[in-house]
């Protein structure tokens, strides 16, 4: 036991790091016109999801990003295919268009940014990403209450795409005793489309309390 | 008084000598390895490539087996991990198994960045090997060297079992992925236990 404190009080005085490279703590701060914007930590400098730099504050941020590839399948018949350079999936035929991945999110997390990147280059249908969570009760059994959290869609402007949506004003607090996330992506219907319509990422933006 | 001052001397010094004698985490000392940080995933773990993609577990090792027993179809599965933001990702370790008249296997350790400004990923293999002949049970290392960034990249190791104009096997289990697994330096010991600086042994 003193050994150890022996240890730990040197090892303080000489180890302490002065470069806290695996700290994720960031700053929550109030810009200019009284909004408050959750910060992204970036290398050499900390910003907003507006790029603006930020200070003051103490909150740790994190990102969950699922790439396209990551999907499976809502039913076994899905019919899908991917892309290497871009992480891109799509579904190319069958009836299942659905397909869903599950996102990794710490418990007591605030979610405040949810974000899409894909490719439509469909005249007639969009992309639309589903954050979703699913709940059941803490030891007893019951069936799962699902919730959409937030909802995403393809602008139908033809090409790739990045579509966010913040919500910081009323963030869900994720509770990983009870619930699980994921996401669900809709492709056309009967797949209508193929490559013209694919989903490349997605990435849950979130906060913890320090 | 003085008695008292000389016993509670030795207690202190037994003490003190049966703490040294006997730390807490012995039993990892020595290896080289206690400043690493591991993760690891089995075969099945990953995502085939398309649904064209014919795979079969095996022998209750959830090992991915590739099941194309004829030309065509699709010879991809990926690795998709995250690990936590900041650290530094140092090796990729692949196991599995591989049998005479099987294709060959391509590993490539992938990563994929796109800023929320940016539409296009690039996407770069930062190391990659392939594995040939009839080796039967393998253990393949990549070495990596990059600092993982969570914001605006993602990484994987992407594994190919030949190309999709010939048969990758004959039988289950001739050609598979047994696991895969990451090391990484632990930050921030001071908070674990013991003093070492990663790195350093």
């Amino acid at each position: 036991m003193i050994y150890r404190l022996i240890l730990m009080l040197a090892g303080m005085a000489t180890f302490w790091p002065s470069d806290v490279v695996h700290s994720q703590t960031t700053p929550y701060a109030s810009d200019d016109d009284g909004g408050v914007h959750l910060v992204e930590q970036r290398e050499g400098g900390r910003f907003d999801e507006s790029g603006n730099a930020v200070r003051g504050g103490s909150f740790s941020t994190g990102w969950v990003n699922v790439l396209g590839f990551e999907l499976r399948g809502r039913t076994g018949p899905f019919q899908f295919q991917t892309g290497d350079s871009t992480g891109a999936l799509w579904c190319t035929g069958g009836t299942e268009r659905f397909a869903d991945a599950r996102i990794d999110l710490p418990h007591a997390a605030e979610i405040q940014y949810f974000r899409m990147w894909g490719f439509d280059n469909s005249a007639d249908h969009n992309l639309t990403a589903f954050l979703r969570e699913s709940c059941l009760p803490d030891l007893g059994a019951g069936a799962p209450v699902n919730t959409i959290l937030a909802e995403l869609n393809s602008s139908g402007i033809p090409g790739t795409f990045t579509e966010t949506i913040n919500l910081t004003l009323d963030p869900p607090v994720t509770n990983t005793r009870l619930c699980n996330y994921y996401v669900r992506v809709r492709f056309a219907p009967e797949c209508a489309d193929g490559g013209q319509l694919t989903m490349r990422k997605l990435r849950v933006q979130y906060r913890l309390a320090q | 008084m003085n008695r008292l001052m000389i016993i509670l001397c030795m207690a202190l010094a037994m003490l003190t000598s049966a703490a040294w004698a006997a730390p807490e985490f012995e039993e990892s000392r020595g290896t080289g390895l206690e400043d690493r940080e591991f993760r690891s995933w089995v075969g099945m773990g990953g995502q085939p490539g398309s649904s064209e993609a014919k795979f079969r577990s095996f022998g209750g090792t959830s090992a991915y087996s590739c099941a194309n027993f004829a030309a065509g179809g699709d010879r991809k599965v990926r690795y998709v991990f995250t690990l936590p933001q900041g650290e530094f990702l140092e090796w990729v370790r692949v196991w599995g198994r591989k049998v005479d008249g099987t294709a060959d296997v391509t590993l490539r350790l992938r990563r994929s960045c796109m800023s929320q400004s940016q539409t296009v990923p690039s996407t770069v293999t930062l190391s990659s090997t392939q594995i040939e002949g009839n080796v039967g049970e393998f253990s393949e290392t990549l070495p990596v060297n990059v600092t993982i960034d969570n914001l605006d990249c993602k990484y994987w190791m992407d594994v190919e079992f030949g190309p999709n104009s010939q048969a990758c096997s004959a039988s289950t289990g001739d050609l598979a992925i047994y696991k895969i697994r990451t090391q990484n330096p632990l930050p921030d010991l001071i908070f674990w236990d013991r003093f070492i600086v990663s790195g350093s042994n």
